[in-house]
């Protein structure tokens, strides 16, 4: 038996009763102690700016090794993990580690797929930034490759099982106790904006004419670049400026789409499924920086809508609008007694809300790869209708664009040698 | 008449003529570049068909103004080239797309720069026929252009590319082999294979893993030996190179062609040797390709591994749906250990085939709670409403921790009006903890009609029954239960018990239509009563003059412990109408509660519903009781919200001041900015000067 398989057995022989309750207060029905299973797991963590230095505390689990292009990162890492902490240039070297359950991946986007794919290859469970990938095709092969390899995935975005939903001031829960119910009707329409509590971050937009400028010595520019296209350096591509950039990210909707969007999925029962349509109202996009977009439209198979009002232009609009009823910011409703009416309908199907209890247990976590693949498509086919300037139609079934061979190229975007996924 | 008609044709020809555009090539090049870029789709497609009409000698203007990074600025030349590559992409527009290949290739061949032959190379990814993969496979030998050409014949669908990649992996100095071997991966191609190991044999690592894949891809029988000894020689563990996942995904490929023996012999191997993931990997395999004839494999290693493998192995066994399968399984059962048989049930219940319903019903009954509960959750899978009544009796079988959990969320899951009402009728006759589960949800659905029922418990002899009826009360309150609310606060000195029976006061009282009469029966209460320390919390919440001048009376005359309740009252009062009374403590100089009292009047100002400027002159009221820089930091960050004028110039000497600057910068930026899609308030220079200032000040914005 290997060093991992042991703890594992430890963890599961020592805790698995106290999986099981955290709806009812344990007063009341006097279980027995709580040992966090996290305690036990380990993980290791790629990518550490300030998004993954953010994970080292993630769950309790302990940090075992950090790997980073930039050697000023992997400092400020160890700095904040402990000196004993191994620190890793290349995250093979990482995955080469057998002490190792859980891989973290806090690289920008260009490089999850890739990255999770080997981690599943090499055995590690993953916990992944979102948008879970760059392309619909990236994240079609990581569903592929969780499932072949058997592995736990979870995308660090929570809003569809835990914490207040931005303008909500709930839960999504209760929201989706009421669409479930049909007490709003069908199809739905879900406007994502401002005015509904879910203002768009522009200033994720790159800069245009970019200078080439000297790598500095602590970064591995070549290696950060990876799969990217390459382009001559300059300080706005990296770090906390990357989302700006195609190659890397798609910009506002890169950034918070999957956090916005991922849970109105999973409101709408859309889980296994994405749009058939995208329409667009955008300016003009360049050809290497991301820029702004007016409004974005999807539609579903039966009829149902999400629209992204990056303007707040419909000032009226309610966050969920059925044929029978609204849902506003702040969960005001058209519905009489909606909170006393949520109350009484029965409780979704309950969901495994942290990641370690998703690794001893071997049960999908809330959100998965395949559902995080399906709202990362969401905000991938915004990019790319953005991108292109088009409205486009998408067989939710092939994963393909329908008649539009330049959309279908940006779905699997050749990578640089030798990567590949 | 004829004539009429010739004349109407000249005539409207003449005006066609008058209405055609006279511009220069030049100008009609300058002007498009000039609107770069545009601002909406329908303008994107009016000045892209301007820029097809205006024929290879105006687009070939724009494409000579492409310069290397660094050089200048060719923002909106670029802007116009990539549109119309993008343009161009969408159905149709053959000819064109033909025509703009040539032009961007003439771009390539004009320039000696590698980053605008990069830039064009690129355009060609969005077209990419026949003619673009062959001249980009012309750069396959440039060091510095090898990468973008193949992402030029990577996206491209000709399927010329293959003998182009294969005739390029013989060329000893090709600089990117892995990138042409990644490729021909994805291509399948089988015509490379003595390519393949040529290059697995003297290239370094990247390339040794792209050959792997390659031949894995391929299905080609002649480099199954070399697989296979490449994942022995890493004892089919995970290594960097990929040896053993190539192994797997080439038994894959080969199920994928119909050679399923070779596929199971392979699976076979890795399954007896592999590491965990690679096991679980062949098994897949086995189960795409073999489907029901897999199950004895799953069977067999089911009973082998860990739980971790077990787990995976259920998550196979869903790919083998129907009957038979489940029946397989369900034979399972008797011969394994008491963990096996609850993650068995678990699995039933996953598969949803009824057949496992008596297994799983029995299951819910036997001696084991582990397997009880199990049983629960598999039970409401297969059944759903359907399960509460045999879930009521669980429960009332078994009143352990527990079952007690797993019967609640499961039945919570399930359980409408119809079932609630179910759930009361069993109460009477259920022991006190299933009493107590029964309550938790009966409350949950929030109906007053139950308040009755559950009230009956809140005078238990058992503790936690008790605990539980009290707690609950809080959602099943309506105002016609005051009295009784009123009557068991007044009977309890337990303090949880108080904290449980406020806000279910709270929740009733808040149901009196008239707002100044909510808090009559309460205070009513406290006069007949005294007791004052439990309701001043529920008047609090309450609100109303009344209950106010009560809470104030409270705190002028009271002891210590009476003024800290009553104070306490004041800072959680409801709404703002207790900013006053804050205001005055504040100002009185008192020595406990002055300093907290200024906080609890900022929040309740900056909260309140008031107009920008009522906010600005309370919020500047009270900055005389300023005295720390905390103090000055709450207002500070209160006037973020008040959009005027006079607020911006309270905030301007704060930027220059060290320790309130990020704050400052925080509000001012809160001000000058507009909310997306409003208008902005502030245009003058002051204000847009204050802006530039506090940009300057904040910390770059971090996505979260």
């Amino acid at each position: 038996m290997n060093k991992k398989t042991g703890r594992r057995d430890f963890i599961r022989k020592s805790a698995t009763a106290a999986f099981a309750f955290t709806i009812i207060p344990r007063h009341v029905f006097g279980g027995s102690g709580y040992t966090a299973p996290s305690d036990q797991l380990t993980k290791g963590i790629i990518g550490v700016g300030g998004m993954g230095r953010g994970h080292i505390p993630y769950e309790g689990t302990p940090v075992l090794a950090v790997c980073d292009v930039d050697s000023k990162h992997l400092e400020l890492a160890r700095s904040k993990a402990g000196k004993d902490v191994s620190a890793y240039s290349d995250f093979r070297e990482l995955l080469a580690r057998p002490d190792i359950d859980i891989v973290h991946i806090a690289t920008p986007p260009h490089w999850h797929g890739i990255m999770a794919k080997m981690a599943a290859e090499a055995g590690k469970d993953i916990w992944c930034e979102k948008p879970m990938t760059r392309t619909i095709g990236e994240g079609m092969e990581v569903v592929k490759a969780v499932k072949k390899y058997g592995r736990m995935f979870r995308l660090n975005t929570w809003f569809r099982f835990k914490d207040q939903f931005y303008g909500l001031g709930t839960t999504v829960k209760p929201l989706k106790k009421l669409i479930d119910s049909g007490v709003l009707g069908w199809p739905l329409k879900v406007t994502v904006s401002g005015v509904t509590g879910y203002n768009w971050k522009f200033y994720w937009s790159g800069e245009h004419n970019l200078e080439p400028m000297p790598v500095p010595a602590h970064l591995d520019y070549d290696f950060w670049l990876g799969p990217a296209p390459y382009k001559p350096y300059n300080p706005e591509r990296v770090h906390s400026k990357f989302r700006g950039y195609w190659d890397y990210d798609g910009g506002g909707l890169g950034d918070m789409g999957q956090h916005y969007l991922d849970p109105v999925q999973y409101m709408l029962g859309k889980d296994d499924t994405s749009p058939v349509r995208v329409e667009v109202d955008a300016p003009q996009q360049h050809y290497d920086a991301v820029g702004s977009w007016r409004r974005i439209e999807y539609t579903y198979a039966d009829g149902c809508k999400i629209v992204l009002d990056g303007e707040n232009a419909d000032k009226d609009a309610a966050y969920i609008e059925g044929p029978e009823g609204k849902i506003y910011k702040g969960f005001r409703s058209t519905i009489p007694d909606v909170h006393k009416l949520v109350d009484s309908l029965p409780e979704p199907e309950p969901q495994i809300a942290t990641f370690s209890e998703s690794v001893i247990s071997r049960k999908k976590f809330a959100l998965n790869e395949e559902n995080g693949h399906r709202s990362a498509t969401i905000v991938n086919l915004g990019v790319i209708a953005v991108r292109l300037g088009r409205n486009l139609d998408y067989d939710p079934v092939k994963q393909r664009f329908i008649d539009d061979d330049g959309a279908n190229r940006l779905l699997n975007q050749p990578m640089r040698g030798p990567w590949t996924i | 008449m004829k004539r009429l008609l010739i004349f109407t044709l000249l005539l409207s020809s003449c005006l066609a003529t008058g209405a055609q555009d006279l511009r220069t090539l030049e100008s009609k090049v300058a002007d498009l570049l000039a609107a770069m870029p545009v601002h909406n789709t329908v303008e994107l497609d009016k000045r892209m068909q301007e820029m097809k009409a205006m024929g290879p000698a105006g687009r070939k203007m724009i494409t000579a103004m492409i310069i290397p990074p660094g050089g200048g600025d060719d923002t909106k030349a670029r802007f116009a080239v990539e549109s119309y590559s993008r343009y161009l992409s969408s159905y149709g527009h053959n000819i064109e797309k033909a025509q703009w290949e040539e032009e961007c290739i003439d771009a390539i061949h004009a320039s000696g720069y590698r980053m605008v032959r990069s830039f064009f190379l690129s355009q060609l990814k969005y077209t990419g026929s026949e003619r673009a993969v062959e001249f980009a496979s012309g750069f396959i030998t440039d060091k510095n252009l090898c990468r973008d050409a193949l992402a030029v014949i990577a996206a491209s669908d000709y399927p010329g590319k293959e003998e182009m990649l294969v005739a390029a992996l013989q060329i000893e100095s090709l600089p990117c082999p892995a990138a042409v071997l990644n490729e021909l991966a994805d291509l399948g191609s089988r015509d490379a294979v003595t390519g393949y190991l040529e290059w697995y044999t003297r290239g370094d690592e990247d390339v040794k893993k792209a050959a792997l894949n390659a031949m894995a891809e391929s299905a080609h029988p002649l480099v199954s030996d070399l697989l296979l000894s490449a994942a022995k020689e890493v004892d089919f563990k995970w290594d960097a190179g990929g040896a053993t996942a190539a192994l797997v995904q080439y038994a894959r490929n080969m199920g994928d062609k119909g050679a399923v023996e070779e596929m199971d012999e392979l699976c076979g191997i890795v399954i007896s040797n592999g590491e965990l993931q690679y096991r679980v990997a062949a098994l897949e395999a086995m189960v795409h390709y073999k489907g029901y004839g897999a199950i004895g494999y799953l069977l067999t290693e089911y009973g082998r591994g860990s739980r971790e493998y077990r787990h995976a192995i259920f998550e196979l066994s869903y790919d083998i749906p129907g009957k038979a399968a489940t029946r397989r399984w369900m034979e399972v059962y008797p011969r394994v250990n008491e963990i096996g048989k609850a993650e068995l049930i678990t699995m039933l219940g996953e598969r949803g085939d009824m057949i496992a319903l008596p297994l799983v019903k029995d299951a819910l009954f036997c001696p084991s709670q582990r397997i009880r509960t199990s049983s629960a959750q598999a039970l409401v899978k297969l059944q759903g409403r359907d399960a509460v009544p045999e879930l009521i009796d669980y429960i009332q079988s078994y009143e352990t921790a527990g079952d007690q959990e797993a019967g609640y969320r499961a039945l919570r899951t399930v359980t409408d009006s119809r079932r609630r009402d179910m759930i009361a009728r069993a109460l009477e006759g259920s022991g006190d903890m299933t009493k107590s589960t029964m309550i938790l949800l009966l409350s949950s659905g929030g109906n007053n009609k139950y308040f009755n029922t559950v009230y009956k418990y809140c005078s238990s002899d058992n503790d936690q029954l008790r605990r539980v009826a009290v707690s609950e009360l809080k959602r099943l309150a309506g105002p016609s239960n005051q009295d009784q609310l009123i009557s068991l606060m007044l009977e309890t000195d337990d303090a949880d018990e108080i904290k449980e029976l406020q806000p279910a006061l709270v929740e009733a009282a808040s149901m009196v239509s008239e707002k100044e009469n909510r808090a009559a029966e309460v205070l009513k209460a406290m006069a007949e009563h005294g007791q004052q320390e439990k309701f001043i919390p529920v008047l609090a919440k309450l609100g109303g003059k009344k209950a106010l001048n009560t809470v104030l009376k409270e705190f002028d005359k009271g002891d210590a412990e009476m003024r800290r309740i009553a104070f306490d009252g004041l800072t959680a009062w409801t709404d703002h109408s207790a900013s006053g009374a804050l205001y005055d403590i504040c100002a009185s100089g008192n020595k406990n509660y002055s300093d907290p009292a200024f906080f609890a009047y900022v929040e309740k100002v900056a909260g309140s519903p008031l107009n920008d400027k009522q906010r600005y002159e309370r919020l500047t009221k009270i900055m005389p009781y300023a005295f720390t820089p905390q103090h000055e930091e709450s207002i500070i960050r209160a006037m973020g919200s008040v959009r005027t004028e006079s607020a911006l110039m309270f905030l301007a000497p704060y930027l220059e001041n060290d320790e309130l600057k990020q704050v400052a910068a925080a509000s001012v930026i809160a001000i000058v900015l507009p909310e997306t899609g409003e208008k902005p308030v502030f245009t003058g220079t002051d204000a847009l000067k204050l802006l530039k200032k506090a940009e300057g000040i904040i910390e770059d914005p971090e996505s979260h």
